[in-house]
């Protein structure tokens, strides 16, 4: 179905790109907390200390973003390809160029791992460091300049335009309205590609500008689901009502938003009321002018709090979540109350929560309309129980008569796949070296019953 | 393909151990009989290592332990089956009688010695889908048929997949 198909390809085009910001984040606080201490409407402004500021987001932060773009696609090389070539956007335009970080680095990390396949093989054994160490700086030095001759300019361009587009939106108060999007795309699990490939870019860009930004605020506000969730504390009833108390303790000081998706499941028409309180929180603190200095990650009151600004910061913040958690609960409330017809069956609906974000992490059983060309069995060694599974596997694959390449490797030398077959244990190594690849874990590399599953999710 | 990756010599029936590290500590004592390792405890130490990031158990009363190390001078695969049959590998539910121990010396590249060894556990691989292959491995007192059934399977996979 072509609504599958968008939805997979704007979670696979988030995970890339949230891929790129996720690993740096801390970066980003880092950043944050500097600009809420030092700059001079700060908590402690200190204009030397202040100094770190306009570095970190114009250099630091877009070549963290850069040079992990590049890993992704080109391993350790097109890392450094990666940072080369994001320089050339950073030179080449006075704004911080987080989008265009987000196209060089990974620019910079496919031409060298481009020149790297057509070179495997034909280099002559003794010039290897040669041919790498000058293959990546000249390839990286052309990267780069094309970067700040061409991409940087068009990034420029485009991300004025959108700047021009959100003040227009801004402007005509109309930033509330984002709520309906981005609310029903928290529960399809599309909350770190909104956040951390959008508004976190788009609120680091206006901070540099401004101070801080309203942007970290749309998508992180606890307040919309911890008003659902007293909602259920006061309408519900069953396994609903008394699961609700300590999810909300995890939903709002820990941040974990996941947790109030399967209660909106239950009822479907309760995402009127998180639209509802996420426009109302978002109206609330564009009236007020508050926003916050850096990204919360995770959206807990604890995280929103530190990144307040100084003065009525931490003040407007809560009064924002107030407020959301206010609205949501009076709508959330009637419709629960009102709407004793549909299921209560949290357990079904927790299963659809975990199906929804396996499938947004690539964990699934794969849809058939999906496609795959590669599998890679991967292990530690990448000689032993990858060697097995993937033998495995492939006799599957070929019986079925489906058309994927099935190896093995190493996870050390991951380097392209549609999907990543590893041990539990390893699972999260493997995610940190290939992101953008579907990883699937397997308890041993033996089990036929789960081959069995995967090849019929993709026949 | 090596000829010498496994021998008679590595194909240890009923060895008796009461547990992994016992069974594994028995193989490496083995191999140094065997000369084919001059440093018993490197090479166990280095098995353990392996064995630690994430447990080699393949089900069907198989593990796989394999290691790169500078503890042995050339591709060296042992077949052992493991006398009781109470033994496990790392927990309850992982019963095993029978260990592939896969020692590959450390070389520059390696992902050239990944790739050139991955032929063998997945040879392996196809003979534990057989299941009279399994029942021979269990049962039989003679060395020499485990060692051909192995040695075949390598020869026909060697081509295809190096």
């Amino acid at each position: 179905m072509p609504a599958i198909n968008l939805k997979v390809g704007v979670q696979s085009m988030g995970r890339f790109l949230s891929g790129m910001v996720m690993p740096n984040i801390g970066a980003f606080i880092a950043w944050g907390l500097i600009t809420a201490l030092f700059i001079p409407t700060g908590w402690l402004p200190n204009a030397s200390l202040a100094e770190l500021v306009g570095p970190m987001i114009k250099y630091l932060l877009p070549l963290l973003i850069g040079y992990t773009g590049g890993k992704m696609v080109g391993g350790e090389r097109g890392a450094v390809a990666g940072a080369i070539t994001t320089m050339g956007v950073i030179v080449g335009t006075e704004i911080p160029m987080f989008m265009g970080a987000m196209i060089a680095g990974p620019l910079g990390g496919i031409a060298i791992a481009k020149f790297d396949n057509m070179v495997h093989g034909k280099i002559k054994p003794g010039f290897e460091m040669l041919v790498n160490n000058f293959s990546l700086g000249i390839i990286g030095m052309i990267t780069a300049l094309l970067a700040y001759v061409v991409v940087g300019p068009i990034v420029s361009v485009v991300t004025t335009a959108l700047g021009d587009g959100v003040a227009w939106i801004v402007e005509q108060s109309l930033l509330p309205l984002v709520s309906i999007i981005v609310e029903p795309a928290k529960i399809l699990f599309l909350n770190n590609a909104i956040n951390h490939g959008v508004f976190t870019p788009l609120g680091a860009e206006q901070s540099a500008e401004i101070g801080s930004s309203i942007y970290y605020l749309i998508e992180t506000n606890p307040g919309p689901g911890l008003g659902i969730l007293l909602a259920y504390m006061f309408m519900g009833k069953g396994a609903a009502q008394k699961s609700a108390y300590g999810a909300s303790i995890i939903h709002f000081f820990g941040g974990i938003h996941e947790i109030y998706f399967p209660y909106i499941l239950m009822k479907p028409r309760l995402i009127i009321a998180v639209i509802a309180g996420g426009m109302a929180g978002v109206a609330f603190n564009m009236v007020t002018g508050n926003a916050l200095v850096g990204p919360p990650s995770p959206g807990s009151v604890f995280a929103l709090v530190l990144m307040s600004t100084s003065g009525m910061g931490i003040l407007l913040t809560l009064g924002s979540i107030a407020v959301a958690t206010t609205t949501s609960f009076i709508v959330a409330s009637i419709i629960i109350r009102n709407d004793a017809s549909e299921t209560d069956d949290l357990a079904a609906a927790s299963a659809l929560v975990d199906a929804n974000k396996a499938e947004s992490k690539g964990q699934v059983p794969v849809m058939a309309n999906t496609v795959v060309k590669s599998i890679v069995v991967a292990c530690d060694a990448g000689m032993g129980s990858s060697a097995m599974g993937a033998t495995v596997l492939r006799g599957k694959i070929e019986k079925a008569g489906l058309n994927i390449n099935v190896t093995n490797a190493a996870i050390n030398d991951l380097t392209d796949a549609d999907i990543v077959i590893t041990q539990q244990e390893l699972s999260a190594r493997a995610k940190l070296k290939l992101p953008s690849a579907r990883h699937l874990s397997i308890g041993n590399f033996m089990d036929t019953k789960f081959y069995d599953d995967l090849v019929d999710s993709l026949s | 393909m090596n000829e010498n990756l496994i021998t008679i010599d590595t194909v240890i029936l009923d060895l008796e151990a009461d547990s992994r590290v016992d069974a594994l500590y028995s193989i490496c004592a083995q191999l140094f009989l065997l000369r084919k390792t001059q440093d018993p405890s490197g090479l166990y130490a280095d098995i353990i290592k392996r064995e630690d990031i994430v447990s080699t158990f393949a089900g069907q009363q198989v593990a796989i332990p394999h290691v790169i190390t500078r503890s042995i001078s050339e591709p060296t695969l042992s077949f052992v089956r493991i006398k009781s049959e109470d033994f496990t590998w790392g927990g309850d539910d992982q019963d095993v009688r029978i260990i592939f121990l896969l020692c590959v010396p450390m070389q520059d590249d390696l992902q050239k010695i990944r790739q050139s060894q991955s032929y063998i556990f997945s040879s392996i691989a196809q003979l534990m889908s057989d299941t009279v292959i399994m029942d021979l491995w269990l049962t039989t007192s003679d060395q020499q048929q485990i060692l051909n059934s192995l040695q075949a399977a390598f020869q026909s996979n060697f081509s295809v997949i190096i």
